[in-house]
Order: C-alpha cells, then sequence, then structure tokens
C-alpha cells in the first residue's frame, strides 16, 4: 500500500465520498436513539435525537454540495476521502456523547470516540458505572462498527456506483480483497461479522446468565462484550470492565472471541469456504502464536507472582489473559489499572508492551505491527542471514505462506519495513511526549504501546485530568496508528493542497 | 431432462450468490469450529506454560 502513486486529489469527490460514510453513521446513531426509546431514558432519547439529525444534515449537505469522481477514483482521492470520513464522523459521534454530561469538555467526547472507532479502547468517560442504556450501546456499535471499517459500511452500497472504491476499502487499511469485486468483499466481511455477532452474543448472554445476571442485562452486556471482544476494541459497560463479573466462565468465553475478531477477514473466508487448515498454516497465525508464546513467557517469568497469581488458575486468569487481550490489541482487562502499575514490575509490562505493538492480523479488527509484516521482516532476515552463510553464487529464495506461497521480493519487504518503521517512530515520540509530562517510562511504555497498538490496557496514565496535549496526541496516534499511516498522510497533503489552492486564487477573477 | 444449471431459488440464495456458492451450512460451521478450536487450544497451552513456569520457580505447590 506504500508504494501506492497517489497523485492529485479533487476536493469534490473526497467530500462527496466522506459524505456517504457520514450518512451512514447518522443511520447507524438510530440504534442507540431506539435503545433509549426501549429503556425509556428520555434525556438520551434528545441527544441521540439531534445526534442523527446533525450527522444526516451535515452528510446530506456534503452529498448534494459536492460531485463524485469523474470515472474511476484515483488513489489520492480515495485515501484522503476515507481518512477525511473517520475525522467528520469523529466529529458527529461525539455530539451525543458530549451532551449525555459524561465528558468533561469536547476533546475528552472525541478522545472516546476514536479510541471506539480505532477499537483503542482507552476511555476518558466519568461515572462510567451510571451511563444509560443508549450511552452505552452507542459506545460499543461504534466500536464495532470502527471495527469492521466505517468505509466498508458504506462501501457496500457505494461500490456499485464507482469502478475505483477499492481504493476507498484500501485508504481504510484494509487491503484484502475476498472476492474479486470489492462491493463483494463488503458484504461478506459484515457477513462473517453478523454470523459472529449473533453466535457471540448468545454465548455471551447465555454465560451471563448463568453467572445470575437477569434476562435483559444478560442480553445487553452479552452483546456489549461480543462486539468489545470481536472488534478488538476492550470498551465494557463498567468501570472495572471484565473483572466486574467475578468469573471465569464469562473471561473464557470472551477469548475465544477475541482472537477470532483479531483474524484476517481473508482466514475467516478461507476457513468457511473449506480451506481450514489455513488456520494453522497462515504466516499470520505463526506469527501470532510464536510473539504470544515469547511475550508471555517473558511476562511470566519476570512478575512478581503474589496475592491472587499463585496459583495455575490465577495465573492464567490474571497474567494469560492479560497477554491473550495484549496481543489480539483488544484491551479486555482482567486486573486493575493501578494495581497492575504498582504490582507487575517492568520487565512484564514491557513483555506486554511488546505484544501489545506487534498486534495481530492485517485486513482484521486488530492493531498493531500485524502478522503479515512481522513474518516479512521475519522471513527477510532468515534470507539475508543465508545468503551470508551460504556460497555467493546460491539462489536464496524464502516463501512466506499467506493463503498461496509468495516468493518475498524487495518490494514486499521495502513496504512492511516502511510501515513498522512508521509505527516505532510514533511510538517513540508518543513515549517522550508521555514521560516529558512526569510520567515514569515503564508506565510510558506501555500505555503509549497500547495506544499504537491500539490496544486499550492502561495503568491508569490516561485519565479525564491528563493534560489536554497528551489527549490530542493520543486522538492522534489511535487515528493513524489504525489507517496504517498512509491515508493520513494523504488527507494532510490534500488539505495543505486545497488551502494552497485557495490562498493563491484569492482575489484572482 | 432436467436442466444442466440449476436457476438460483428464493431470495436468501439470490442476497448470497456469488459470495458463498456451494457453501454450505455444515461447511460454515466446521470452519467456525476449526477457529474455536484454535482459541481453546493457543489457551490451553498458555495453561500449561504458566503452570509449568510457576511449578520451575517454586511458587506453586506451596508447602511441599
Amino acid at each position: 500500500m506504500a508504494n501506492r502513486p497517489v497523485g492529485r486529489a479533487k476536493s469534490s469527490a473526497v467530500v462527496y465520498y466522506a459524505g456517504w460514510v457520514t450518512l451512514w453513521l447518522g443511520l447507524s446513531m438510530t440504534i442507540p436513539l431506539l435503545t433509549a426509546l426501549t429503556f425509556q431514558e428520555w434525556p438520551d432519547f434528545v441527544n441521540f435525537w439531534a445526534g442523527t439529525a446533525l450527522a444526516l444534515f451535515v452528510g446530506l449537505a456534503m452529498i448534494l454540495l459536492a460531485r463524485p469522481a469523474q470515472g474511476e477514483l484515483s488513489w489520492m482521492e480515495g485515501f484522503a476521502a476515507s481518512a477525511l470520513s473517520w475525522v467528520v464522523c469523529m466529529f458527529l459521534a461525539a455530539f451525543p456523547y458530549y451532551l449525555s454530561g459524561h465528558f468533561g469538555s469536547y476533546l475528552d467526547a472525541c478522545f472516546d470516540v476514536m479510541s471506539g472507532f480505532t477499537t483503542t479502547g482507552l476511555v476518558l468517560i466519568q461515572d462510567l458505572d451510571h451511563a444509560s442504556n443508549a450511552l452505552n450501546m452507542w459506545r460499543h456499535l461504534l466500536t464495532f462498527l470502527g471495527g469492521q471499517g466505517m468505509v466498508v459500511l458504506a462501501l457496500t452500497l457505494l461500490a456499485r456506483s464507482n469502478p475505483g472504491a477499492f481504493k476507498l476499502y484500501a485508504g481504510e487499511a484494509k487491503d484484502q480483497r475476498l472476492l474479486p469485486s470489492v462491493g463483494g468483499t463488503a458484504l461478506a466481511i459484515w457477513e462473517i461479522s453478523l454470523v459472529y455477532l449473533l453466535l457471540g452474543t448468545l454465548a455471551m448472554f447465555l454465560a451471563g446468565l448463568w453467572i445470575g445476571l437477569p434476562p435483559v442485562p444478560a442480553l445487553l452486556h452479552g452483546l456489549w462484550i461480543f462486539m468489545s471482544a470481536w472488534s478488538t476494541g476492550g470498551f465494557a459497560p463498567n468501570s472495572q470492565n471484565i473483572v466486574y463479573y467475578h468469573s471465569l466462565l464469562y473471561e473464557a468465553v470472551a477469548i475465544p472471541i477475541m482472537i477470532a475478531g483479531s483474524m484476517n477477514f481473508g482466514l475467516h473466508y478461507a476457513a468457511w469456504t473449506g480451506n481450514r487448515r489455513e488456520i494453522f498454516k497462515n504466516i499470520e497465525s505463526v506469527v501470532f502464536v510464536t510473539v504470544l508464546v515469547l511475550t508471555f513467557l517473558i511476562g511470566i517469568s519476570a512478575l512478581p507472582l503474589q496475592g491472587g497469581l499463585v496459583g495455575p488458575l490465577g495465573v492464567f486468569r490474571r497474567v494469560a489473559y492479560t497477554f491473550i487481550s495484549a496481543q489480539t490489541t483488544t484491551g479486555l482487562q482482567p486486573v486493575y489499572a493501578p494495581a497492575m502499575a504498582k504490582t507487575w514490575g517492568d520487565t512484564a509490562l514491557f513483555g506486554a508492551s511488546l505484544a501489545m505493538l506487534f498486534g495481530a492480523s492485517a485486513s482484521s479488527t486488530a492493531g498493531g505491527f500485524k502478522g503479515i509484516r512481522v513474518g516479512t521482516l521475519f522471513k527477510a532476515l532468515s534470507q539475508e542471514l543465508k545468503r551470508l552463510l551460504r556460497p555467493e553464487r546460491a539462489v536464496v529464495i524464502e516463501k512466506v505462506h499467506f493463503y498461496r506461497d509468495v516468493i518475498l521480493d524487495d518490494t514486499i519487504v521495502r513496504s512492511s519495513a516502511l510501515i513498522v518503521l512508521l509505527y516505532i517512530l510514533t511510538f517513540f515520540g508518543g513515549v517522550i511526549l508521555t514521560t516529558a509530562l512526569g510520567n515514569p517510562i515503564a508506565l510510558s511504555i506501555f500505555e503509549v504501546a497500547s495506544a499504537t497498538g491500539n490496544t486499550g490496557l492502561s495503568v491508569g496514565i490516561t485519565q479525564a485530568s491528563e493534560p489536554w496535549t497528551l489527549k490530542v496526541a493520543f486522538i492522534l496516534i489511535f487515528f493513524v496508528a489504525r489507517m496504517e499511516f498512509i491515508s493520513v498522510l494523504v488527507l494532510v497533503g490534500y488539505l495543505l493542497g486545497v488551502l494552497k489552492s485557495s490562498v493563491f486564487s484569492f482575489g484572482r477573477p | 431432462m432436467p436442466s444442466a444449471k440449476k436457476p438460483a431459488r428464493g431470495w436468501l440464495q439470490r442476497a448470497f450468490r456469488g459470495r458463498w456458492q456451494g457453501v454450505g451450512g455444515a461447511k460454515i460451521a466446521l470452519g467456525i469450529l476449526s477457529e474455536v478450536l484454535f482459541s481453546l487450544l493457543l489457551a490451553l497451552m498458555l495453561f500449561l506454560l504458566g503452570s509449568i513456569v510457576i511449578v520451575l520457580r517454586g511458587v506453586w505447590p506451596t508447602g511441599l
């Protein structure tokens, strides 16, 4: 993706396609609106009514005032439209958040929306335990929509009208085609997610009933925890996150959902259409298992084992669960943030930070470097070592199994290295800022790794009282990491271009 | 004589035509089961690894 020439964009087309995504956001806001109506939460009904009306108005205005691309959409238009959609949707989705009174400022509301859209899971919401069902529905729906992709949602209809729609899809950091047509791919992604939504919600609902929740809360919590786990978001409808349920069963049911959510949609499609062995052979699965085992071993070897961590079950529930949550970039947290900060020690926190940075699969709901890139870079390293050790004339060919055997070439390696380098630079930038604001280095590394990997595990740095600079920096980190940098860079270039042309054309006839 | 090409029957088949052609419910169920099995095997592996490490570190079982 990094090597594609992007060219010049027409501002009208960028706004037009972003308008469609905004319109979809407005339509999806009717779900919390209906939730508020069902549970007679009248203040939230008014908030979501206003939010829906605003989003639909802005979306329609963007569509009516702008024009679609003449001919095929260019790469730059596709990338800029994807990134612009996310920015516009962040401001609009934050509107009912802010009206709810659970946020200290509009910035805090935007922080939580971007955290949800990007499936990160770090939150600034206050008094979460008294949030309404409608607000919780919107929080978890945002993370579910963001996980599949805001643009993917719009593409289910839009793709039929533009032959270049794949560029919008790729702009959202999903460039895996399940099917020849991008419309078919978008529909298949939604069909896979909806099948899991039904099965996963049912499983969580039954687990909720088993642990003694009344039927309606069991259903709502089941739906929300499913959405959170599947989209690797990490939100929960209460401030204690998954610890709230005090149940091994409830925690365990979420494990397959987290892992399935972190799998490439291409892998789901392959398994569902009969190629089940791919789950165990695919380079992303191999990297996922390897990184998870190694980072878990770092953590468990260094962790001070005391309190609830003395037996195998305690270690599994607190440590292994945290590492699965970190590696899948979900962020469901089985340990209280302050307890983690005080008792885990630097080495164990560093192990979990590595898991969050490496992340799970590309074209999934997960974040981080992604398995395909990590696998490609390790294969390239192995190729270089073999070249050094073998005779000069020997031809060393390295293959990566990604649905089929792909011969490693310099273009693939360079593209992977570039994105991983951008992740690392973003991570270091975040750590420098976080430590400069007075936070300890080990905790800063953990929190910024969580933000860069779109994970959501926290050691307590993220809170409503943190400086606004850190809030803005984290919003940017969530965004660039989720979009895998290129779209955001293209959007910045596009906005600068628009600004430049309007400044230079000012006063001309 | 039966026709060689069966037309798609019903709205459900037409809706999914092209994406899930030739994929029955059993195949999808097996695919989902394989994914769940992969997750459970991974969780079991971490449980066993964790148990081994705490035994090696002498943290558990205590009082022996």
